[in-house]
């Protein structure tokens, strides 16, 4: 393992805010049509991809704090699915590696899918009435599924971009 | 056989690590993402500021001469509503009566959105900084736009008037008798909508005569008369007592860039007022 320090750290968390404050910004347009994407997952793709173990844990939880720190729960309701789905994420991240950005897509969107469902279980209904409320989780969840997987190979394209052009050379730190 | 306890700790961290930092570090939370809230809205201006400045001069001219005929206009509106203030203070000293409740006016820059099946929340560019509280009335040109539920120091979240959360006495325009209005959240790609409850049986509603929903004084933060919507349609309740129906709001509920927080008079300001003449702004 390569003792040095991980110069990505700084980029991804960078990443990171930059990708919530554009995730915020899309949800305040799409506000007007009354679609809402929830998309936890495209946050793991940066440290899943890129980070050794150890610290894409510790960027993948500043980030689900972070990802929290913006919805409107309280006490860690929607932690669990979230932080539980990015265990997940990281858990299977270096096999992730091995296959091609298209995997990527479907792992993600699959990772997505999964801490959407939990926090649908968990989270009270906003709607007057079941049906109404399934409507309109059916529609944020076909939504958010076809943002992961369109975002997911993107997110990896410009972490190697940025990487490319602040001179890092990936192969130096080792693909986990 | 590690790793999987490495994987076992780590959940059991994930079930109470992040209830328990929260619960803990909530304010910091809060004051921690309130400038990343902020950014767009600022990045708006800016762009605003930059799509202006690109103007011609005479474009500018154009709209300084609108401008200047609005404002005369305004100001006529501004010396006769303080006339009105004036001679309504008088009466409220003449026979005594209690005076209305007033609210301070705070204009507010909407900074993010977010209405999901979950929540219909909107963050605004005021906070406990501005005087605003938690519960304060948030309203816009066409009504009522919510009530707000969380406040730091420079913003606040509104609870929308659409969301499941919240609630409140309302009453029919041309008719005192009160009724429960609640939000029902918001269908993809359908304008968001409310519910009434307790509704008279006696009334009836329907698109070509829909009736108009309006605050009542029941309401407690919010000033009588504004517009909530519109029932389109009204049937007989489960008690067969009562009738309910769906409200439909303003569809620009979901768009608006700026609104305004109704913020209490604190009641050394209520006993200036009178003897300022102004400085208290929008009454009941």
């Amino acid at each position: 393992m390569n003792t040095r320090t991980d110069i990505r750290i700084p980029l991804i968390a960078v990443f990171e805010i930059a990708l919530l404050l554009m995730l915020g910004i899309l949800n305040d347009m799409l506000s007007q049509f009354s679609v809402y994407i929830f998309v936890p997952a495209v946050l793991l793709v940066a440290p899943c991809m890129f980070l050794n173990f150890t610290s894409a844990v510790a960027v993948a939880f500043c980030a689900g704090y972070m990802f929290e720190a913006f919805l409107p729960v309280r006490d860690g309701i929607a932690a669990f699915g979230l932080l539980a789905g990015a265990l997940a994420g990281l858990w299977f991240a270096p096999r992730l590696r091995v296959l091609g950005k298209p995997s990527v897509s479907l792992v993600f969107t699959a990772m997505n899918a999964l801490m959407f469902l939990l926090c649908a279980a968990v989270m009270p209904s906003g709607s007057a009435d079941w049906i109404s409320h399934g409507e309109r989780l059916f529609f944020d969840f076909l939504f958010s599924s076809a943002f992961t997987a369109a975002a997911a190979p993107f997110a990896v394209s410009v972490c190697e971009g940025m990487f490319m052009l602040c001179g890092i050379d990936l192969d130096y730190y080792g693909r986990v | 056989m590690q790793s999987v306890a490495v994987f076992a700790a780590l959940l059991f961290l994930c079930l109470l690590g992040p209830g328990a930092v929260r619960h803990f570090t909530g304010g910091l939370f809060e004051e921690f993402r309130a400038p990343i809230d902020e950014l767009p809205s600022r990045l708006y201006d800016l762009e605003k500021f930059w799509s202006l400045h690109s103007n011609s001069k005479r474009a500018l001219i154009e709209a300084g001469r609108d401008l200047a005929r609005l404002n005369a206009a305004y100001e006529l509106k501004v010396s006769e509503n303080s006339s009105l203030k004036d001679t309504l203070l008088r009466y409220e000293a003449i026979f005594n009566f209690p005076s209305h409740e007033k609210f301070n006016s705070v204009v507010a820059r909407v900074v993010r959105r977010d209405l999901s099946a979950w929540w219909q929340q909107m963050t605004v560019r005021r906070g406990s900084l501005d005087g605003v509280a938690v519960g304060d009335a948030v309203v816009y040109a066409g009504g009522i736009v919510g009530r707000v539920s969380e406040v730091s120091l420079n913003t606040a979240v509104v609870e929308l008037l659409s969301s499941r959360k919240f609630r409140l006495a309302a009453h029919f325009e041309g008719s005192d008798e009160p009724v429960i209005y609640q939000g029902a959240g918001a269908l993809s790609f359908h304008d968001p909508c409310g519910e009434v409850s307790d509704v008279p049986s006696n009334l009836s509603a329907s698109a070509a005569r829909p009736l108009r929903l309006v605050t009542s004084s029941l309401a407690g933060t919010f000033p009588e008369g504004l517009v909530i919507g519109d029932v389109v349609s009204l049937n007989t309740d489960s008690s067969a007592l009562f009738k309910e129906g769906k409200v439909v709001l303003r569809a620009d509920l979901s768009a608006l860039r700026e609104v305004v927080i109704l913020t209490k008079v604190l009641p050394e300001e209520q006993e200036d007022a009178p003897r300022a003449g102004s400085g208290v702004g929008e009454g009941s």
